[in-house]
C-alpha cells in the first residue's frame, strides 16, 4: 500500500525542512519557480509594481505553462486600473444618436404632411432615384415655360400666319385688280386709241354719212378683226369694239360673246390652263345705228372730247342694243347662310333686276381736224365671261375670284351650292354697305391706302377678324356655296373716278377669297411646327436635365455609395468631396467623421464578437465535454442497475467528477449495507441450520416427555388402584383381623407388598421428577435459543430498515432491493413475534412445570410419608399380629390413611394429567418453534439470494 | 513551526506549492496519491492543514477527505481543496465533504497562501 518511491520527497522534506526548492532538474522551470517565489514575496511585501513586473516576465516567458498561467492569475488579482474606451468615441456615438433622434422627429412630422398625398404616389416618388427625381423636377420645371413659350409662339405664329394670309390675300387682290381691271382698261384703251388713230389716219369722218357709207366695209373690218399685232388676247377678249358718230350712234360694231357665257356647262369648273381661242367666240350681229349716246361715259366723252375709261354698269336695255343681253342676264340668287351675312335688300342697288352688265368700257374720241367726229368704244362685258376670268386667275394665281356689279356677283370661279359657279349671289350687306359707299380718293390717298399694313394695322386687324377695313378693301369671312372663305373685297369705280374722284362712288366690287380650310391647314402646320419646336426644346431640356441631374445626384450617389460601403463594413474608405463648401461638402465631412466613428465602433463590435464567439466556442466545447463526461459516467455506473455495487466512477476534472464522487460514495454505502445484510442473513441461516437439530431434539424430547407422562399417569392410576386395593386389603385385613389373627401374617406380607409398591411409586415419582427437571433444562435451552433468535430478528429488522432507506435513496435502481429488504424486515418481525409467543408459552410451561415439580415434591414427600406409614403399619401389623386386639383400632386409622392416600393419589393423578396436558402443549409449541425456525431459515435463504444479486467484491 | 501536508499528483504543481508554502514558513510534506497519503497520515504526526487535489490517479481527493472525516483523530485537521475543477457545484460538493476551503487552479500564489493562513490551526 505504501509506495516508498512516491514518499521519497515526503521523507526528504521531513528530514530537511529547509529544502523547499523543486527537486526536478529542469533549470528553466527552476528559474521560473524562483521568479514566481520572488514575485510572490514582493506581492506579499506590498511591492505590487515590482511584483507585477516579475509576474509579467513569467507570463511572457511561460505563456502556456503552469507558472505563466499562475502569474497571469496573480496579475489579474493585483489591483489594476481597467483600460478605458477613449471618451471621444463615446461622445461621437452619442452625438450621432442624438442627431438621428432629431431627424426621426422631423421625418415623422414630414410624414404627417405627406399623408395628405396618396400613399402609392408618395411611395413611388420616394422610390425614385435622386437622378430621376431631379430630372423630373428639372423637366417639369422646364415643361411649363416651354409649354407657355411654345403656346405663345404658336399663338403668335398663328396670328402672323393669319395676318400673312390676310396680307397675301390683299396682295393677290391688288394684283388681280391690276391685272384684270387695269389691264382690261389699258388694253381696251390701247385698242380704242388704235381704232381712233386708224379712223383718223384714213380721214374718215364718222359724222359724214357719205363717207361712212363709202367706208362701211373698212370700218366693219376694223371693229371685227384684230387690230393690234400685240397681245393675242387683245384680239379675243374684248366683248365689243364699236365706232360711233358724234351723236353716239353706232357706225360699226364688232360684238362677240365667248362660248363660256352661253354654254356655262362647259366651263362649270375653272380650267386655268385653258387658252382662249378666237374660234370660241361667237359673233353677234345686231342692227346698226344703235344709239349709245345715253351711256354716261359716251355722253361725257362726246361732251368733253377727252377719252374716258372705267368699269361701267351698263343697263340691260343698252346691252340688248348690242346683243349682249344674253351674256349679261344673271338671275339674282338670294341664298344666305346666316343672318350676319345677309345681303342688302334687293333694290338697294340698281342692277336692272339682274339684266345689267358690268363692263370695262373705254371711249376714245375721234377727232378730225380738231373736230370731234365720233368715238371708238372698246370694252369687255364681265358678266359670265368665264374664260377671261379663268385666264387671269392663271396670271395672278388666285382662286375664288369674283366680280360684282354692286353687290351682285356677275363673274366668278367660286363654286356655288349646286356645283356651278356661284353667279347671281349677293355679297353680304356687311361688305357691300361700307365698300359701295366709299368714294374714290386721290391718288395720294390711294397710295397710302395701298401701303403694306404696318405693325399696328396688323395688331388692329387681329382685334377684328370678322371684318377688316384697310381703307380700301374689306375682309369678310363668309360661306359661298358650301365652303367657308375669307374674302377680300375692293371697290370698282366707273369713269367718274377720273372726272370727279372725290365724288366717284363704286359701282361694283371685286373680291378674292381663300378657303378658310387653307388657313386652318396653315395654322395647323404652324401649330405642328410650334409643337415640334417645343417638343425638340423639351427633348433638349430633358437631355440637358439628365446630365445635370446626374451631376447633382452624382455627389449624392457617391455619398450614398460611401454610406453603403461603410454600411457593409468596409473600412478605410473616405468621401473625396469633403473640400467642397456646399451642403454636400458639409455632408461629406460629417460622413467622413461618422465613418471614423463607425470604424471605431465596428472594431469594438468585432472585438466583442470575437470574444463572444470564443466564449460560445468555449461553452460549446465545455458542453460537449460535459456530455462526454455524463456519457462516460453513465457508462461507468451502468453496472449498478444490474446490481454491480463494485462500480467506481473515476473522479475526473470534468463537471461530472463531483457527481461521480457522490455516486461512488452512495454506492459504497449501499454496498456496505448490503454486505451487512448479507452477513446477517448468513448468520440467521447458519443459526437456523445449527439450531434445527437441537430444536428437533427439543421437540422429540417434548414428545417423549408426553408419552412418559402418559406412562406416569398410568402408573399413578395404578398407584390409585393399589391404594384402593390397600384400602380393600385393609378392609379385608380388618375383616381378617376381625376374623382372626391368622390373617396377621398375610397382612404382614401384604404390607411388604405394599412397601414394595410404594417404593415403586416413589421410584416412578422420582423418575418423573427427574424428567420434569430435564424438561426444565430443555426449556432453559429453548429460551436461550429464542433470545438469540429474537436478537437476530431484531438486528435483521434494523438492517432491513436501513437497507430499505438506502435503497430508497438509490432510487429506481434500489426498488427491487427495497422490496426484498421490506420482506426481510417483515419476516424478522414475524420471527420476533413467534419467538415472543414461544417464550410466553415456555414461560407458562416452566411455571407449570415448577408447579408439577412442587406437586411432585409434595407427592414424593407424601409417598415417603406413606412408605413410612406403611412401614409403621407393618410394624404395627407386626405388633397387631402380635396384638390382634389393637388391630381394629389401628385398622380404622389405616382405612383413614388409605382413603387419604387415595385422595392424594387422585390429586397426583390430576396433577400428572395436568403435566401431561402441559407436556403435550409444550410439544406442540416446540414443533411450532421448529417450524418457525424452518421458515426463518427459508427467509434467510431468500434474503441471501436477494443479496447475492449485488456484486460486492471485484 | 506549522506543517502542511500536500496531496497533489502533478509534479510541477507539487513543486510549486511546496516552494510557495515552504517560502511562507511551513513544514511541507507531500504525497502523490490517496493511498500514499493515507499511509503517511496513519504513520506520521498529524499536520496542521492538508492541501488536497481532487483528480488523481486511483482514489480521488474527495474520497481521502471522507476517509479523514471519518477518522476520529484526523477529522479535526482542516482540509483545503486545490483543484482545477472550477464549477460552482464542484466547490459545493468538495466543501460538503468536510473541507474548509476550495482553491481553483490555476491560482495566484497569494490566493493559496491567504487561504492556508486563514484555515491553518
Amino acid at each position: 500500500m505504501y509506495d516508498s518511491r512516491n514518499s521519497l520527497s515526503t521523507t526528504s522534506d521531513r528530514n530537511d525542512p529547509s529544502k523547499i526548492a523543486p527537486d526536478y532538474s529542469d533549470t528553466a522551470s527552476d528559474e521560473l519557480l524562483k521568479k514566481l517565489l520572488q514575485a510572490n514575496s514582493l506581492e506579499q511585501a506590498g511591492a505590487l509594481d515590482e511584483a507585477r513586473e516579475v509576474y509579467e516576465e513569467i507570463a511572457a516567458a511561460d505563456e502556456a505553462g503552469l507558472y505563466g498561467v499562475s502569474a497571469r492569475k496573480a496579475l489579474a488579482t493585483i489591483a489594476d486600473t481597467p483600460p478605458q474606451i477613449p471618451p471621444s468615441m463615446n461622445s461621437g456615438v452619442w452625438e450621432s444618436a442624438n442627431s438621428t433622434d432629431d431627424d426621426g422627429g422631423k421625418t415623422s412630422v414630414r410624414a404627417g404632411f405627406l399623408t395628405q398625398f396618396p400613399r402609392g404616389i408618395e411611395q413611388q416618388w420616394n422610390n425614385l432615384s435622386f437622378t430621376n427625381k431631379l430630372t423630373v423636377l428639372l423637366v417639369s420645371g422646364a415643361i411649363l415655360p416651354v409649354a407657355i413659350v411654345t403656346q405663345g409662339l404658336i399663338g403668335r405664329t398663328q396670328a402672323r400666319v393669319e395676318q400673312e394670309f390676310r396680307s397675301q390675300l390683299q396682295r393677290t387682290t391688288s394684283s388681280w385688280e391690276e391685272d384684270y381691271v387695269v389691264w382690261t382698261e389699258d388694253d381696251s384703251l390701247t385698242e380704242a386709241e388704235n381704232l381712233a388713230r386708224l379712223v383718223r389716219a384714213n380721214g374718215i369722218n364718222l359724222s359724214d354719212p357719205k363717207q361712212i357709207a363709202q367706208r362701211q366695209g373698212y370700218l366693219s373690218a376694223l371693229v371685227t378683226q384684230g387690230i393690234t399685232a400685240g397681245d393675242r388676247r387683245a384680239d379675243v377678249t374684248k366683248s365689243f369694239r364699236i365706232l360711233t358718230d358724234r351723236s353716239g350712234r353706232t357706225l360699226a360694231k364688232g360684238i362677240k360673246i365667248h362660248d363660256s357665257a352661253l354654254n356655262p356647262e362647259a366651263y362649270r369648273q375653272p380650267n386655268p390652263t385653258r387658252e382662249i381661242e378666237p374660234s370660241e367666240f361667237i359673233a353677234i350681229e345686231t342692227p346698226s345705228n344703235a344709239n349709245l349716246g345715253d351711256l354716261e361715259i359716251v355722253r361725257q366723252v362726246l361732251t368733253t372730247g377727252q377719252p374716258l375709261r372705267g368699269i361701267e354698269l351698263v343697263s340691260g336695255e343698252i346691252l340688248s342694243r348690242l346683243g349682249l343681253e344674253n351674256q349679261a342676264e344673271i338671275p339674282i340668287l338670294l341664298s344666305s347662310s346666316s343672318p350676319d351675312l345677309a345681303p342688302a335688300p334687293i333694290g338697294t342697288y340698281d342692277i336692272d333686276e339682274g339684266s345689267a352688265g358690268l363692263a370695262t368700257v373705254v371711249v376714245y374720241p375721234i377727232s378730225l381736224n380738231n373736230q370731234l367726229v365720233g368715238t371708238a368704244i372698246v370694252g369687255v362685258l364681265h358678266n359670265r365671261h368665264f374664260a377671261l376670268l379663268d385666264t387671269f386667275q392663271q396670271l395672278v394665281d388666285a382662286n375664288s375670284i369674283s366680280v360684282f356689279a354692286y353687290d351682285w356677283r356677275v363673274n366668278t370661279n367660286v363654286p356655288g351650292r349646286d356645283g356651278t359657279r356661284a353667279l347671281g349671289t349677293l355679297a353680304p350687306k356687311s361688305v357691300s354697305n361700307p365698300i359701295l359707299d366709299r368714294p374714290f380718293k386721290s391718288p395720294q390717298t390711294d397710295g397710302q391706302g395701298d401701303r403694306e399694313p404696318g405693325f399696328f394695322d396688323r395688331l388692329l386687324a387681329q382685334g377684328n377678324e370678322e371684318l377688316t377695313d384697310d381703307g380700301k378693301g374689306l375682309f369678310q369671312e363668309e360661306t359661298i356655296g358650301n365652303e367657308k372663305y375669307l374674302t377680300y373685297y375692293r371697290p370698282l369705280y366707273n369713269h367718274q373716278k377720273e372726272l370727279n374722284p372725290q365724288e366717284a362712288k363704286p359701282i361694283g366690287m371685286l373680291s378674292v377669297g381663300r378657303s378658310l380650310d387653307d388657313l386652318e391647314t396653315l395654322v395647323a402646320e404652324q401649330q405642328r411646327l410650334g409643337l415640334l419646336v417645343g417638343g425638340v426644346v423639351l427633348v433638349g431640356v430633358i437631355f440637358a436635365a439628365i446630365p445635370i441631374a446626374r451631376a447633382f445626384a452624382g455627389s449624392l450617389t457617391e455619398l450614398a455609395r460611401f454610406a453603403q460601403k461603410v454600411g457593409r463594413g468596409q473600412t478605410g474608405v473616405r468621401v473625396s468631396a469633403s473640400d467642397r463648401a456646399d451642403e454636400i461638402g458639409i455632408l461629406a465631412r460629417e460622413l467622413n467623421q461618422m465613418a471614423v466613428g463607425i470604424e471605431a465602433n465596428i472594431a469594438a463590435v468585432k472585438q466583442q464578437e470575437q470574444l463572444r464567439r470564443e466564449e460560445a466556442g468555449q461553452q460549446r466545447r465545455e458542453k460537449e465535454k460535459l456530455q462526454r463526461g455524463v456519457v462516460n459516467l453513465l457508462l461507468e455506473i451502468e453496472g449498478a442497475q444490474r446490481g454491480d455495487l463494485t462500480v467506481n466512477a473515476p473522479v475526473t476534472e470534468g463537471s461530472v467528477g463531483s457527481i461521480a464522487d457522490a455516486f461512488n460514495i452512495t454506492i459504497r454505502r449501499l454496498r456496505d449495507l448490503v454486505l451487512q445484510v448479507q452477513t446477517a442473513a448468513n448468520q440467521v441461516n447458519d443459526l437456523a441450520a445449527r439450531n434445527a437439530p437441537s430444536m428437533q431434539q427439543v421437540s422429540q424430547t417434548a414428545k417423549m416427555q408426553a408419552s412418559e407422562t402418559q406412562e406416569t399417569l398410568k402408573t399413578v392410576a395404578q398407584i390409585g388402584d393399589s391404594i384402593r386395593s390397600v384400602d380393600e386389603s385393609t378392609q379385608q385385613a380388618a375383616q381378617i383381623a376381625q376374623q382372626g389373627a391368622k390373617a396377621a401374617q398375610e397382612g404382614e406380607d401384604v404390607m411388604d407388598m405394599t412397601v414394595t409398591s410404594i417404593d415403586k411409586i416413589s421410584d416412578a415419582v422420582d423418575e418423573t421428577a427427574s424428567k420434569v427437571n430435564r424438561l426444565t433444562e430443555s426449556f432453559g435451552q429453548i429460551l436461550q435459543i429464542l433470545t438469540l433468535i429474537s436478537s437476530i430478528a431484531e438486528r435483521t429488522n434494523l438492517l432491513a430498515y436501513n437497507a430499505s432507506i438506502e435503497a430508497s435513496r438509490a432510487g429506481e435502481n434500489g426498488q427491487g432491493f427495497r422490496v426484498v429488504a421490506e420482506e426481510v424486515r417483515r419476516l424478522a418481525g414475524r420471527a420476533t413475534e413467534a419467538t415472543r409467543s414461544i417464550e410466553q408459552i415456555v414461560d407458562a410451561i416452566q411455571q407449570e412445570t415448577i408447579e408439577v415439580q412442587q406437586a411432585m415434591e409434595t407427592g414424593k414427600a407424601e409417598v415417603a410419608e406413606g412408605t413410612e406409614l406403611v412401614n409403621q403399619t407393618k410394624q404395627t401389623l407386626k405388633r397387631l399380629a402380635e396384638i390382634t386386639q389393637t388391630i381394629d383400632r389401628y385398622l380404622q386409622s389405616i382405612s383413614q390413611n388409605t382413603t387419604t392416600q387415595a385422595r392424594a393419589s387422585d390429586r397426583v393423578n390430576q396433577m400428572v394429567e395436568q403435566v401431561s396436558t402441559t407436556t403435550q402443549s409444550t410439544s406442540a409449541e416446540a414443533e411450532a418453534v421448529a417450524t418457525s425456525l424452518q421458515d426463518l431459515a427459508t427467509l434467510a435463504t431468500s434474503l441471501q439470494e436477494s443479496v447475492s444479486q449485488f456484486r460486492l467484491e471485484r | 513551526m506549522k506543517s502542511v501536508f500536500v496531496v497533489e499528483d502533478g509534479h510541477t504543481e507539487q513543486a510549486m506549492i511546496k516552494a510557495l508554502l515552504g517560502q511562507a514558513g511551513f513544514v511541507v510534506s507531500v504525497a502523490s496519491n490517496v493511498d500514499e497519503a493515507w499511509n503517511w497520515l496513519q504513520n506520521n504526526a498529524l499536520p496542521n492543514l492538508i492541501v488536497l487535489d481532487i483528480v488523481m490517479p486511483g482514489k480521488s481527493g474527495l474520497e481521502l477527505c471522507r476517509m479523514i472525516q471519518e477518522h476520529d483523530k484526523m477529522k479535526d485537521v482542516p482540509i483545503v481543496f486545490c483543484s482545477s475543477k472550477s464549477e460552482e457545484f464542484d466547490r459545493f460538493w468538495a466543501l460538503r465533504q468536510g473541507a474548509k476551503a476550495y482553491v481553483v487552479k490555476p491560482y495566484a500564489p497569494k490566493e493559496l497562501l491567504d487561504t492556508v493562513f486563514t484555515h491553518i490551526q
